[in-house]
């Protein structure tokens, strides 16, 4: 094993330890002077080993990526399909554009209010995902196609490459890098707002109908083992994405 | 055959191009040179249609290839995927060869980003004689690139166009970049 991984392995290993320690010196803090209850992580990880016994709770994780997942996929798909157009034609850009740039500026918790009123409570997370997403896609790829390098599309033209094979052989190989950044952050703002819409609107089998119960039962170290589960499932496919996109550069990098 | 008659092309009121006129028959070939800033480049591109001239005419083939004064290769693609971007699949054969002629066979399928100028410059050559067309315009070609491979690039680019009547433009402040001994000159 090369010395660098041993060292980088040692830093994440004492980071965790750190904060671990802050977090039981916190706890320690909290619950003997203030009165106040802050499960410490030993209290936590027990939930965890609950939590991960029951099948319940593994349907409701799944259930939960399917949803916010769904919701990531189609946002991506609408966003790049939209950017693709307004970049392209001046009509739709006057017509989508300001559309997008309200959806963006509306707080998350307005829309789930608002789709709430029209929108099975088992699809809304989907929903709210899809619009969390879309217009961040749609803006990188509006910005970038827009802006798109002029030499090159110079190049296209006189080698008579056009239509699909421009727009993705070109285009959105350029601008790839761009896109999975994007990308990145929009899986992290599907979680947020994925759960957050299920916290709310409580969906029969969800993450968040289990974070919701655990709140009303005053069940504080479940509620901590929920979130970790969040933050972990979330990092986890924010290291797929990226993962995917490297794997996929180093097939192409590779020698013979 | 390429010809320019009494072309004038000007950017923002400055004139670049004046009244210039000259005609290429095909299997020749054709040096333009000159100072910087005098317009030898809008000459290709004006060649190329990506200018269009304020008065005057142009007639030129409706497929030419070219190699720009800057590479424009895509730096995610390696080396044929590169060469391979511009062409229909039964060319890819004939590339191949190309690649092979270029001594790139070790490298064919190295990431762009890796290379140094001089083989970029030979990469953008090797896809515009792949690409064939009935003309090729090269800009500043020979940039960066040994006197060995320059005598190579200029041994292929006779055997692929002007021996098969073909015309081919150099574009170069450099008089001895002619691919042939009876180029013709053209003093911008």
């Amino acid at each position: 094993m090369p010395t660098n991984y041993i060292k980088k392995l040692l830093y994440v290993f004492l980071a965790i330890a750190f904060w671990f320690f802050v977090w039981e010196a916190a706890s320690f803090f909290i619950n003997d002077n203030l009165k106040l209850f802050l499960p410490s992580p030993v209290l936590v990880f027990k939930a965890l080993i609950r939590l991960i016994n029951k099948l319940s709770f593994w349907q409701a994780v799944l259930l939960t990526l399917l949803r916010i997942f769904t919701g990531f996929i189609c946002g991506v798909l609408t966003g790049t399909f939209f950017g693709i157009l307004t970049s392209h034609l001046k009509i739709f850009d006057a017509i989508f554009s300001p559309a997008m740039r309200i959806i963006r500026a509306v707080p998350v918790v307005a829309f789930i209010i608002l789709a709430y009123l029209f929108i099975n409570v088992n699809y809304l997370p989907i929903f709210i995902c899809f619009l969390m997403v879309m217009p961040l896609i749609w803006q990188t790829v509006h910005d970038e196609l827009s802006s798109f390098d002029n030499d090159l599309s110079e190049m296209a033209t006189v080698f008579n490459i056009k239509g699909f094979k421009k727009l993705f052989l070109i285009k959105f190989v350029t601008i790839s890098d761009k896109i999975i950044t994007t990308m990145v952050n929009g899986i992290g703002l599907a979680w947020k707002s994925g759960i957050a819409s299920e916290v709310l609107c409580t969906p029969a089998i969800s993450l968040g109908k289990n974070l919701y119960r655990a709140k009303g039962n005053i069940n504080y170290d479940e509620v901590y083992a929920i979130t970790l589960i969040v933050v972990i499932l979330s990092i986890l496919i924010e290291l797929l994405i990226k993962y995917t996109y490297s794997k996929k550069l180093r097939t192409e990098k590779k020698d013979d | 055959m390429i010809s320019f008659e009494n072309v004038d092309f000007s950017y923002n009121d400055n004139q670049i191009i004046k009244n210039l006129s000259f005609k290429l028959n095909d299997g020749e070939s054709l040096l333009i040179t000159g100072h910087s800033g005098c317009g030898k480049t809008t000459v290709a591109r004006l060649i190329l249609g990506l200018l269009m001239p304020d008065s005057g005419k142009i007639s030129a083939p409706e497929k030419i290839s070219t190699v720009f004064q800057e590479d424009r290769l895509i730096s995610k693609f390696n080396v044929r995927k590169n060469i391979y971007l511009p062409l229909s699949k039964h060319r890819y054969g004939f590339a191949d060869k190309l690649i092979s002629e270029f001594g790139f066979d070790d490298i064919a399928n190295s990431s762009i980003s890796r290379l140094s100028g001089g083989m970029k410059r030979r990469i953008a050559i090797i896809r515009a004689i792949a690409y064939g067309g009935n003309a090729l315009i090269l800009d500043e070609p020979f940039n960066g690139i040994d006197s060995r491979n320059v005598s190579l690039i200029k041994d292929i680019i006779m055997r692929e166009y002007t021996e098969k009547s073909k015309s081919v433009i150099i574009i170069s402040h450099n008089k001895s970049d002619v691919v042939a001994t009876n180029s013709k000159i053209l003093e911008l």
